[in-house]
């Protein structure tokens, strides 16, 4: 089964899976960053050129800061450059934990190797490479790219009123009759129908009526009888 | 088309999940998807190099009849996503087969719809046009062209970065000498694109490389997106749950026979009807609780769960705080009269105690800064102190108490005795004794001969200056090199001692006694 995420078991038998991400969204998240940059920089000529030389000492080290540790005090302390977090992304360590700042450090210094040998060259052919969609800075810290998990991934179901189904489903199942009555409004009526009657052995209901009977199951397993 | 075949695993995806898919696809059969690009680019852009005399006219040619060697890739992945794997050489023989469905409109204005690689499947895959293909299209388009199109561009961009990544590759790997003449040979014609020269095969090569590594993933990309569009319009992971769910339900209905299934169906209608819901499954069978817990209890005590332990550790018992009544804002206006009350005390504390670093400042200063004169040495300022005179230059005693009375005498008993150096000897370092001792010549212990030569120079009056100079010389070339003076020189010597320093010494040494 092809997909992109990356499985970590926990010393505790839990199963993660790391959405990971990859280049093209990646791509997006640093050009969003280097237009936020390029605004501070605008700002940042604009006053420091009232102070003469000064100034242009103040800018060059400003620069330097910004261009060196902008990536990694964002990333250590929230997770996500501004671009980044615009494009739904998180920075975390192999095993999902949140990025340490020795992590960080070493993945954004070692941009230098990967922006090379013109704007992110072997960066990019590295990510479309590699398994994990990882960048030469993530090989190095051991680091991955994901997406940021969605806070309120909760949808509403259509009202119905709440079912027992006929015998014990297991997780996947549950899953699927609920994903099916949150997702049902998307759905042609003809093609909710057809869905339905997929299960007709379990719900012993006609057709039309068929898309009712797994509301009221998904009404049952979120809320109970 | 049958979902159960298929090769990814279906679930509900944002748009640049999708094409991250896409990406793990196209690098899952990336050697066929490459081969498949890149035999018919070739070809092309071959045959419009030779055929046209314009370099620039022929690459454009190529670059524009891009759909031309996508399409194909297209239907690869569409049939290897559901397991079936058609070969390369099987794809290029039915090529013009793939390639023809709605081929003008495809390179002529749809050639510029950056987000082509999502668009295509519909008429390539579907077969819609015109109306229908619109329709769909705006369907399927809804909320997910922009990511289509921006998704474009960046492969676009992509593209562009290996074509500067290989130039500038190519510079870095050759030999330093050879700089010059790639950046005026290659560089800035590749740029300025001058035509008529062999550098268009180059030219050629770069593009037709950078842009076949990314093409496999911009294809699949777009189809990816596509793909993930119709899984949420249609359904499709539902549709692959739910076939599964019922084939779940056959398996059990044989192995529960037919008599369960039927009492279940009629427990399940009474239990519709009958409100509020009678047992009707299994759900509705009341468990046993204490059976229950004392199983997961049992469960529990095993030793892969962990164990409990008890540890004793000691605590310091707290003593109740009294309630702060007041409410946080009196407690902020006490601290502040409070600070009142206690700044101007800290005030003056503080006053006295930077008046006091300062004057340790101050003294500090003056002590590291006058032992600092004295460490520099300085000639004019040596002077001004008063320095204790050294006891003993190069060897030489020089206290009052080791020289004799009459030098001059007992210098000539000694040369009498033919103990010139001796002789010698006594009559320096009496007049070393006489400067430091009596002119109070700022002589440092660690001066050399040399040095004190230079200071009575700046000090003493000429005629003793005089003598002075030729008794250091004698002294020099005893002492270093060995070489004696005559009898006649010494004798001298000894006979003019007196003249420029007995008087003063006489005069003190009768003061001293």
């Amino acid at each position: 089964m092809i997909d992109t995420l990356r499985h970590y078991e926990t010393p505790e038998g839990i199963e993660l899976k790391l959405p990971l991400a990859g280049p093209a969204v990646r791509a997006s998240a640093w050009l969003i960053d280097i237009l936020i940059r390029s605004a501070i920089y605008l700002i940042a000529w604009w006053i420091l050129s009232f102070l003469g030389k000064v100034g242009r000492g103040g800018f060059l080290l400003m620069a330097f800061l910004l261009e060196w540790f902008y990536p990694v005090v964002f990333e250590a302390i929230r997770g996500a450059t501004p671009g980044k977090k615009v494009m739904g992304l998180l920075v975390c360590q192999d095993n999902g934990t949140p990025l340490s700042w020795s992590a960080s450090l070493l993945r954004n210094l070692l941009r230098v190797v990967d922006f090379l040998p013109f704007f992110y060259g072997f960066g990019l052919l590295s990510t479309l490479l590699n398994r994990d969609f990882k960048r030469l800075g993530d090989l190095a810290a051991g680091t991955v790219v994901v997406y940021a998990p969605d806070k309120n991934s909760e949808k509403p179901l259509p009202e119905q009123k709440p079912l027992p189904p006929p015998y014990p489903l297991d997780l996947t199942e549950q899953q699927a009759i609920t994903n099916f009555a949150e997702r049902s409004s998307s759905f042609s009526d003809a093609r909710a129908r057809e869905l339905a009657s997929l299960l007709a052995p379990m719900t012993q209901a006609p057709a039309e009526k068929a898309t009712n009977t797994l509301h009221g199951y998904a009404q049952w397993l979120r809320k109970g009888g | 088309m049958q979902i159960d075949k298929i090769s990814a695993r279906l679930r509900l995806r944002n748009n640049w999940e999708a094409i991250d898919l896409g990406f793990s696809l196209a690098r899952q059969w990336f050697l066929r998807l490459w081969l498949l690009w890149l035999v018919p680019a070739t070809i092309v852009t071959a045959l419009s190099l030779s055929l046209i005399d314009s370099v620039l006219l022929a690459l454009v040619v190529a670059w524009w009849l891009q759909p031309l060697y996508e399409r194909p890739l297209l239907h690869f992945l569409s049939r290897a996503l559901f397991g079936e794997y058609p070969s390369v050489r099987r794809e290029l023989r039915h090529y013009w087969q793939l390639v023809k469905p709605q081929l003008l409109v495809t390179i002529l204005w749809r050639r510029f719809h950056p987000g082509r690689s999502f668009v295509e499947p519909v008429a390539l895959l579907e077969g819609l046009k015109g109306k229908a293909r619109s329709q769909r299209l705006s369907v399927l388009g809804l909320g997910t062209s922009g990511t289509a199109i921006w998704f474009g561009l960046l492969c676009w961009l992509f593209g562009r970065t290996l074509d500067g990544s290989q130039i500038t590759l190519l510079y870095m790997l050759l030999p330093e000498e050879l700089n010059l003449w790639f950046m005026e040979n290659i560089a800035s014609r590749l740029l300025s694109w001058q035509q008529g020269e062999d550098l268009h095969w180059l030219a050629a090569l770069v593009w037709l490389t950078s842009t076949s590594l990314v093409a496999p993933f911009f294809i699949a990309g777009g189809f990816a997106l596509y793909l993930s569009r119709r899984t949420r319009l249609e359904g499709w992971d539902i549709e692959l749950a739910f076939r599964r769910m019922a084939n779940r339900q056959q398996k059990r209905a044989a192995n529960g026979g037919k008599a369960g299934a039927a009492l279940a169906l009629t427990l399940c209608l009474c239990g519709a009807l009958l409100a509020p819901p009678a047992p009707a499954s299994e759900y509705s069978k009341t468990p046993d609780l204490q059976a229950d817990k004392t199983l997961a209890e049992e469960i529990a005590a095993q030793p892969e769960f962990g164990e409990l332990e008890t540890r004793e550790v000691w605590r310091p018992i707290e003593k109740e705080k009294p309630k702060a009544e007041r409410n946080w804002f009196e407690k902020l206006r006490g601290f502040f009269e409070w600070l009142e009350k206690v700044l101007p005390a800290l005030g003056l504390f503080l006053k006295v105690v930077i008046v006091l670093l300062l004057v340790a400042l101050i003294v500090w200063l003056i002590i590291r800064f006058t032992s600092w004169l004295d460490w520099l040495n300085l000639p004019g300022k040596g002077k001004r102190r008063k320095q204790t005179p050294p006891s003993s230059l190069f060897g030489l005693e020089l206290g009052r108490e080791s020289l004799p009375d009459d030098v001059a005498a007992s210098a000539l008993k000694l040369l009498e005795n033919d103990h010139i150096r001796e002789a010698i000897s006594l009559l320096f370092r009496a007049a070393l004794s006489h400067m430091v001792h009596h002119s109070e010549l700022p002589i440092s212990d660690s001066s050399t001969e040399g040095e004190c030569l230079r200071l009575a120079e700046r000090h003493r009056p000429a005629s003793e200056l005089g003598y002075f100079r030729r008794l250091t010389d004698t002294w020099l070339l005893l002492a270093y090199a060995h070489q004696p003076p005559s009898a006649e020189h010494t004798r001298e010597l000894c006979q003019n001692w007196a003249q420029h320093y007995r008087d003063e010494r006489s005069a003190e040494s009768g003061s001293v006694s």
